[in-house]
């Protein structure tokens, strides 16, 4: 079903499975749009992340589960560079960042790093948005400041995403007036007006009242829906099974089982998996 | 049953109103009878000259401009100061943290009236003669800046990581994310410490008499002097700079609640 | 216009300049000398490395005074400094043909020497002591000042000796406090004419006035007598609704009251001469005797 709806926004050829991840369709000669490959993170003495490799292809949207603990959110701030991975190397449309524990490198790799997340934008669990800028001032922020953008165009562009997450009446509120579920919605449309290759969601709804968490999701589904890249990590498993083209399940900081949510969530072949969503059905059967 | 409730509403308000304005009542009469009992107090038993009130008083109010002046300037200086040793302290080098905290340990460490003097005798024998107002102004900027400089790194710090982890994450360098995202937040946390440190300020600026600066209270000594009565003298210059205190104190008020209106300056967590 | 003037300096980062220029164009003066000490000191070529050509060149002379002790030094209510030595000094640097700039430190940094430049010159009433020749060097005299006691009008004390043993009140760093110490005998600039009380306790303040204050406030029991100067001790006697009293008529000691310049300071040799030639000329002409008598009521400019 997910692969239908990518089918249609590539009408012009046929779609080929890439040899990095089986079972995919893109069209041919089609570039990653993220790669992440061998993350490692160790926290002292302390293993985060083992080795967990991520291809993401252009119109896809990745799904990343596990239990609290499990190194899910670590791997996705590793991306871009929130966390400096121990070891291992990220490319976001054609910009590689590697691993550099040593510092080594200097102002060059920094400079790399803020093009990673130019190409990426962020949502928080926290939404962390700027309590001194009106809602068009955080998304026009780093637009205006970063990229250099003139303010018309960037607030053009603004009010537009605004629109898209239902806020553009809010344009002037500042954000301790919100709920926060349009606190995070403000946060999408400021991420998406940076206009990034890759949407990064850590743990989105986690934050919010159970009431708001259906707002949220639904502008999230939509993005989806509309052939957004996006990696969002997150609790929702029905919004993975929805929403996602595929799902990777992290377990104590490596990538347990990969594909379709079909595969992992409905018949998960390892073990670990297996565990997870029992736990989670039985929960899901409760309510 | 609709309009009860209105009605009872009303009523509630109303009670609440008659109660603070009570509140009030009382507490402005507490004020006025301390007030009261302190003047009856210095007048029976200080022997209190009218006229010679009526001659020294304007006499030391033409030292409030210097006061004034010199706690402005000095106030301006220990702002710049205390942002720099902030940055240093935050400072990963440890050239820069090492500066910065030296300064801080050393000039809230020892007496702002040995550095006053520091600055006043023991620079000329190197050579370098400050003039007296600048004495007093290097002591006290540089004597608040050593404090302020651990009010703003606080503030600094208070700003939440997640802050600078947006910033950096839309692509910001470090330094327009300090500069345009955590410096504005933190200025909003500091703003009240200034004022309060302001207020200080005036009344510890008294110290500059020392060093001969014609201010408040080396006019209120110099006044008292001549006629034997620095007492009196030293009671008018206390109520001056009460009264100063109070303006700025009130001031100080007036900036805060106009930073904090819309609640602009709260975004709750979760 | 103090204030002002201190936020020009401020701004330039300069020190004060005003009236930098007056020099050369004051016109001469009263006296007799034609033309005044600066213009015939520039015409020497005196450098501007020593005091005097530092003052001449500046064309302001910046004078320490203490300015609570009238009927010598004191500022009123309109800013004026008025007083006999006030006068002394603005007729002194009118002779010299500069303007007068006034600072007011404490007294014990003018006695001390090591001025670091803040001021050229005291003229406020201070008297010559080897001890302060070391850092200092005194110009003739102006005038003559004696010290005296005060008592409390119930103190059975009537003279010096009455006084062994018991606690004796000055300001810090004064020719009085010094006396209570240890005397000035076999001093060749101090005229002793009483030795000090023996076992004398000194207690000091910083200033003269505050023994009186602190006696006047209640604390009687803080001194039993307080050394100062005739003019001093009048007006206490004047502000203490008869408490307080002349131990009696005799001087302890006459000293020779004088400017004094800094040893530490640029050159000053030619600057005492220029000085003391002033000095003798407001001697001679009776300008010091009239400011004396306007000021004091009696002429102390003779020994």
């Amino acid at each position: 079903m997910s692969d239908m709806k990518r089918l249609s926004t590539t009408p012009a050829t046929h779609p080929i499975h890439p040899a990095e991840t089986p079972g995919v369709l893109v069209k041919p000669g089609a570039e990653p749009v993220l790669k992440a490959t061998n993350i490692t993170k160790w926290f002292g003495e302390n293993h985060v992340l083992r080795g967990a490799s991520i291809t993401v292809w252009p119109g896809e949207t990745v799904c990343i589960l596990g239990r609290s603990g499990s190194g899910k959110s670590t791997f996705l701030r590793s991306l871009n560079f929130l966390e400096d991975p121990t070891d291992g190397s990220v490319e976001v449309d054609g910009v590689v960042v590697s691993a550099d524990p040593f510092h080594t490198e200097g102002g060059e790799r920094a400079e790399r790093i803020r093009e990673v997340r130019m190409r990426a934008g962020m949502v928080f669990q926290e939404f962390n948005l700027f309590p001194h800028l009106s809602v068009i001032e955080n998304c026009v922020e780093a637009p205006v400041h970063v990229k250099g953008m003139d303010r018309k165009e960037a607030e053009a562009i603004a009010e537009k995403y605004l629109a898209k997450v239902g806020l553009a009446e809010k344009r002037d509120e500042y954000p301790s007036r919100l709920s926060g579920g349009q606190r995070q919605r403000v946060a999408i449309a400021r991420a998406l007006t940076m206009q990034p290759k890759v949407l990064l969601f850590d743990e989105p709804t986690s934050a919010l009242d159970p009431t708001l968490v259906g707002e949220v999701l639904k502008v999230m589904a939509d993005l989806a829906h509309e052939g957004r890249t996006m990696i969002v990590v997150t609790h929702e498993m029905d919004f993975a099974h929805e929403a996602a083209d595929r799902v990777y399940y992290m377990d104590k900081g490596e990538f347990a089982e990969v594909g379709p949510p079909e595969q992992v969530i409905d018949a998960p072949k390892d073990p670990r998996t297996k565990e997870f969503l029992s736990r989670f059905r039985t929960l899901g059967a409760k309510k | 049953m609709h309009e009860e409730a209105e009605v009872l509403a009303k009523s509630v308000a109303a009670d609440e109103g008659r109660r603070s304005r009570n509140w009030q009542t009382r507490f402005r009469l507490v004020w006025g009878g301390i007030v009261f009992l302190l003047i009856a107090f210095i007048l029976i038993s200080l022997n209190v000259e009218i006229s010679f009130i009526q001659t020294a008083a304007p006499f030391i109010l033409q030292g409030v401009g210097l006061t004034l002046l010199v706690s402005a300037v000095s106030i301006l200086f220990a702002t710049i100061f205390a942002i720099a040793g902030a940055l240093g302290r935050l400072s990963r080098s440890a050239l820069l943290n090492g500066i910065a905290s030296f300064y801080v340990s050393f000039f809230r460490g020892t007496p702002l009236i040995l550095q006053l003097l520091f600055w006043y005798l023991a620079l000329p024998q190197v050579g370098i003669v400050l003039d007296p107002i600048l004495c007093a102004i290097a002591a006290l900027a540089i004597n608040y800046g050593a404090y302020m400089t651990e009010i703003f790194r606080a503030g600094i710090q208070a700003v939440p990581l997640g802050q600078r982890e947006a910033a950096a994450a839309l692509g910001m360098a470090p330094r327009t994310a300090f500069l345009r995202i955590v410096a504005p937040q933190a200025f909003r946390i500091i703003v009240p410490a200034i004022g309060n440190d302001f207020v200080a300020m005036l009344k510890d600026s008294a110290l500059a008499s020392t060093v001969g600066l014609q201010e408040i209270l080396w006019r209120a000594r110099n006044v008292g002097a001549k006629e034997f009565k620095t007492l009196q003298t030293f009671m008018i210059a206390g109520v001056v700079y009460w009264v100063l205190t109070i303006v700025f104190t009130a001031v100080q008020n007036r900036i805060e609640s106009r930073l904090s209106a819309g609640d602009r300056n709260k975004e709750a967590k979760g | 216009m103090k204030i002002k003037s201190t936020l020009l300096a401020l701004l330039a980062g300069a020190a004060l300049v005003a009236g930098a220029c007056g020099g050369s164009t004051a016109s001469p003066s009263a006296s007799t000398t034609a033309g005044t000490a600066c213009e015939k000191a520039i015409a020497a070529g005196e450098p501007s490395t020593t005091l005097l050509g530092k003052i001449c060149a500046a064309g302001v002379i910046k004078i320490a005074t203490d300015p609570a002790y009238p009927p010598y030094s004191e500022l009123n209510a309109a800013g004026e400094y008025v007083g006999f030595d006030s006068d002394t000094a603005r007729e002194t640097a009118k002779r010299l043909g500069v303007t007068v700039e006034w600072v007011t430190p404490e007294w014990a940094a003018i006695t001390a020497g090591n001025w670091g430049g803040r001021w050229d010159i005291s003229i406020g009433s201070m008297t010559q002591t080897e001890d302060r020749a070391k850092v200092v060097d005194f110009l003739d005299p102006y005038f003559y000042e004696s010290g005296y006691l005060i008592v409390p009008t119930d103190s059975a004390a009537t003279k010096v000796s009455d006084l062994a043993g018991k606690t004796i009140c000055a300001g810090e760093s004064t020719t009085h406090s010094t006396w209570i110490t240890g005397g000035f005998g076999g001093s060749a600039v101090v005229d002793q004419y009483n030795e000090p009380p023996t076992g004398a306790v000194l207690k000091t303040y910083p200033t003269d006035h505050q023994c009186i204050e602190a006696y006047l406030a209640g604390r009687t029991d803080d001194w039993d007598a307080m050394a100062q100067s005739r003019e001093f001790i009048e007006a206490a006697i004047a502000e203490s609704n008869g408490k307080l009293r002349f131990l009696n008529e005799e001087a302890n000691f006459a000293g020779r009251i004088s400017f004094a310049l800094d040893k530490s300071g640029p050159d000053t040799a030619s600057a005492i001469v220029a000085l003391n030639e002033i000095i003798a000329a407001m001697h001679a002409d009776g300008t010091l005797s009239k400011f004396s008598m306007d000021n004091l009521g009696r002429d102390v400019t003779k020994p």
